[in-house]
This record gives C-alpha cells, sequence and structure tokens, in this order.
C-alpha cells in the first residue's frame, strides 16, 4: 500500500484575504462617513475626503517632507538607542546576578510609569528636540530586555552542555548558541517596539512641540481648531507606521528565505 | 588518569549509582554496560563534569582532555556539517577527513536538519574525534547506525583513539568486544 500525502490548502487564498482587508477597511471609512455626517461639524469629526485632501495638500508642500523627515530620524535614533540599551541590559541580566538585581526594578518601573509623567519630567532637564527621541529610548529598551532575556534564558540547555564538554568559548556560544534564540525572541520585540516607538515618539513631540516635528503639527492644528489637519496628521503616523512594521516583516521573510534556516 | 572514589548520585531520592569506585587508565577502552536506568549515563556525565556525585570524589589528570558523544546529536542546526565538525578550533582538513571516514564526504556542506538520524549520530561522533580527546565518552553512540556504519565507526575509533582512553555505554556489545567491561549491575 503506497502512502499518500497531501499538502493542505489555507483556507483563504492570498488574493481573498487581501479583498478581506480591503472590504473591511471599505467598512470603517464608511462608519466613519456616517459618524462624520452625524455630527456634521467638521470641526469636531472631519469627514474622510476632506482629511484625505487635507493630506494631499500637505503631501505637495517641501515642509511636509521635512516635518516627516526630521520626526524619522528623532524616533528612529530613539528606536536605535533602544534597542541597543535593551540587548545590552539583557546581556547584563543575564551573565550577571548583582546586575539583574540593579536593572530588574528599573525596566519595572520604566515599563509602569505613564509616557506622559517622563515627558513632563524631562522637560524640566533636556532640550526639547531631544525628548521624543529620549521617550522611544524609554519605551523601547524594557521591551527588547524583557524578550532578550527570555530568549538567553530559553536557550538549549543540551546545546549549552555540549558547548562546555568542548570547552567552547562564551564569545562562540554567545554568537552560536545564545544567537539565535535571542534572534528568535528579539524579532518579535522588535516589532512591538517598532509600534511603539512611533506612538510614544509622537506624544513626546506633541508635549515638548520640538520644531518640524509631527507631534508639533499635531499640537498646532488642535490649537487652531484645524480638525482635518489634525487627522491628516494622525493618518500620516498611522501609515508611517504600518508601512515600516511591512517593510520589517518583508525584509525579515526575505532573510529567513534565503539566509539557512533551523532544523525543525 | 581518571579515579572514582566511593561515588554516590541519586535522582529525586533514587539511588542511580552506590559507592561506585573506579579508576580508568590512558590507553585502555572501557564498554559500560546494564540495562536501561541502572546509571550509564550518569557515570559519563560524572567523568565529563557535567553533573556533580553527592558522595565521594573524581579525580581528573591535570589538563585532561575529555569529549563526549551524548544520546542525542546536539547538533547546530544553524551551521552546516563541516561548521559543526570543527565547531570552534578543529581543523578543517581534519574535520573533512574524519566526515569523508565516516561516509558524509558528500554531507559537509549539509544542515544536521536535511540528514538522516544515523547521518547526524556519525557527524556527532566525528565531531567529538576531531576535538582530539584524551578521554572519549561515548552514550550509546550507535543508536540508529546500521551494522555496516556501527563498524565504520568503531573502526575509525580504533584508529583514531590509539593509546587514548575510550568509555562506551552501551546495549549492544556486538562492536565492543576488545572492550574492558564495566557492569553497573554487580
Amino acid at each position: 500500500m503506497m502512502d499518500s500525502t497531501t499538502s493542505r490548502k489555507p483556507l483563504f487564498g492570498q488574493k481573498s484575504r487581501l479583498l478581506a482587508s480591503g472590504l473591511g477597511l471599505l467598512f470603517w471609512l464608511l462608519v466613519w462617513e456616517l459618524l462624520a455626517r452625524y455630527v456634521d461639524l467638521s470641526v469636531v469629526l472631519s469627514p474622510p475626503k476632506e482629511v484625505f485632501l487635507t493630506l494631499f495638500r500637505l503631501m505637495q508642500t517641501g515642509a511636509f517632507w521635512l516635518t516627516i523627515a526630521s520626526s524619522f530620524l528623532r524616533i528612529l535614533t530613539g528606536f536605535a538607542a533602544g534597542l541597543f540599551l535593551g540587548v545590552l541590559f539583557a546581556l547584563l541580566s543575564f551573565y550577571s546576578r548583582i546586575m539583574d538585581a540593579l536593572i530588574h526594578p528599573l525596566m519595572s518601573v520604566l515599563k509602569a510609569t505613564p509616557v506622559a509623567s517622563f515627558i513632563i519630567l524631562l522637560l524640566f532637564f533636556s532640550r526639547n528636540q531631544f525628548i521624543p527621541g529620549i521617550i522611544v529610548c524609554i519605551m523601547v529598551a524594557p521591551v527588547i530586555w524583557a524578550n532578550g532575556l527570555k530568549g538567553m534564558k530559553e536557550t538549549d540547555p543540551a546545546l549549552l552542555e555540549m558547548a562546555d564538554v568542548f570547552s567552547l568559548s562564551k564569545k562562540w556560544q554567545l554568537r552560536h548558541i545564545y544567537g539565535p534564540s535571542l534572534k528568535a525572541y528579539l524579532l518579535p520585540g522588535f516589532l512591538t517596539a517598532l509600534g511603539l516607538s512611533w506612538k510614544a515618539g509622537v506624544a513626546a513631540e506633541v508635549l515638548a512641540a520640538p520644531p518640524l516635528s509631527i507631534g508639533g503639527m499635531l499640537y498646532r492644528a488642535k490649537v487652531y481648531l484645524e480638525t482635518p489637519e489634525m487627522m491628516a496628521w494622525t493618518l500620516c503616523v498611522i501609515l508611517i507606521s504600518m508601512g515600516l512594521e511591512c517593510l520589517l516583516k518583508h525584509l525579515l521573510l526575505l532573510t529567513g528565505e534565503n539566509g539557512r534556516r533551523p532544523a525543525p | 588518569m581518571i579515579r572514582l572514589e566511593h561515588i554516590a548520585k541519586r535522582f529525586e531520592g533514587k539511588e542511580v549509582l552506590k559507592d561506585f569506585s573506579y579508576t580508568f587508565e590512558q590507553g585502555l577502552r572501557y564498554a559500560v554496560i546494564g540495562p536501561s536506568g541502572i546509571g550509564k549515563t550518569t557515570l559519563l556525565r560524572l567523568i565529563a563534569g557535567l553533573t556533580l556525585p553527592d558522595e565521594g570524589s573524581i579525580f581528573r589528570e591535570n589538563g585532561l582532555r575529555i569529549r563526549m558523544v551524548f544520546q542525542e546529536d546536539r547538533l547546530l542546526p544553524q551551521l552546516d556539517l563541516l561548521q559543526n565538525v570543527c565547531l570552534e578550533s578543529g581543523p578543517q582538513a581534519d574535520a573533512r577527513r574524519l566526515l569523508s571516514c565516516l561516509g558524509l564526504a558528500a554531507e559537509e556542506a549539509s544542515l544536521p536538519g536535511e540528514l538522516s538520524g544515523g547521518m547526524r549520530r556519525r557527524a556527532a561522533l566525528a565531531r567529538a574525534l576531531c576535538a582530539k580527546p584524551d578521554v572519549l565518552l561515548l552514550d550509546e553512540p550507535i543508536n540508529g547506525l546500521d551494522e555496516a556504519a556501527k563498524h565504520q565507526a568503531f573502526s575509525l575509533i580504533l584508529q583514531e583513539m590509539r593509546g587514548k582512553c575510550v568509555i562506551c555505554a552501551a546495549h549492544d556489545l556486538s562492536v565492543l568486544e576488545s572492550y574492558q567491561t564495566i557492569d553497573l549491575t554487580k
């Protein structure tokens, strides 16, 4: 008797999934339109068409792109710093009990403290243009630290024993044994932290109002009751955040496909 | 070379080794035998220093190079076979020679996940031999190997470990005729 195996097809194809996503989006746009018509006051809730037109108008100005670039740079710098500190703290926590005793409460406090408290506190100490970056760093580091530390702790003990018997150096172990485990836990944390960094970064920009910032523009639009503009900037943040996440996922997928994948 | 004196080891209250004493000498080969759960793996792990005895002492000669083939292959899934055999410092030429002796020359660029269980087992043996150990610990090294591969593996061990110490825990004694027997049931 022959053994037959059939590959299991996904319930929905890629086209069907795209169509479903599109329909979902359309539904919420319709809800937004209906709500706007019900409120019937653009200052309170602008209709989608007006917001999209405002965004289109903004996109035709050089200041818009300069603002985006400036915020992008600020937030990504903070993100990179948070990533570096998160990994560094994870390594220190893993290798040293004393360092862990110091780092653990700090990370718990950072995770539990409202972002607005940090922003207000920083307004006393730092120049406004540095605050968003610092806030992003403060938000990202605990996420990366927690995921990184879990990755280190979940490393296969059988491989660590092998490394012990074969007297492999710590540096080699870090690269070939801890590294892959760390990577598996860091990547989801990386995506979470990226979304978080945009939200926290723009919130910090609203309160600190540094020059050429999306948050500053949001604040200005709110003060002058330019709701369509405020919503257009919000839409812009959402699109950038989603775009970055998509790009990152795509890049990670490419690396996974081209690189050598671990055995099952 | 390695002396175990009055070793006792318990796991969750169950005594696995009790008042065990033995001296392993350079240049000799030992077969540790006994049914499953008698303490063969525990004995090898004690010798390797992976676990400590509850009672008794273990004396090892200074600078002794002990390497082990575990019951599981413990190969790194993201490294190819050659990298797995060389590890940090093993010479590539030696690794290639050993892989070739074990019939794995064509697989040196393969990942462990792409190989059969028997191939991975042989690769784990090549890794241990490539490290040029003074003492080679083998924990059920022939599991998953066919007759031809078993003999191929043990003749290579004989050749590579000449004048050195081999301690092998196994059920199948057909390939361990020239080994001194340590029966853990006695």
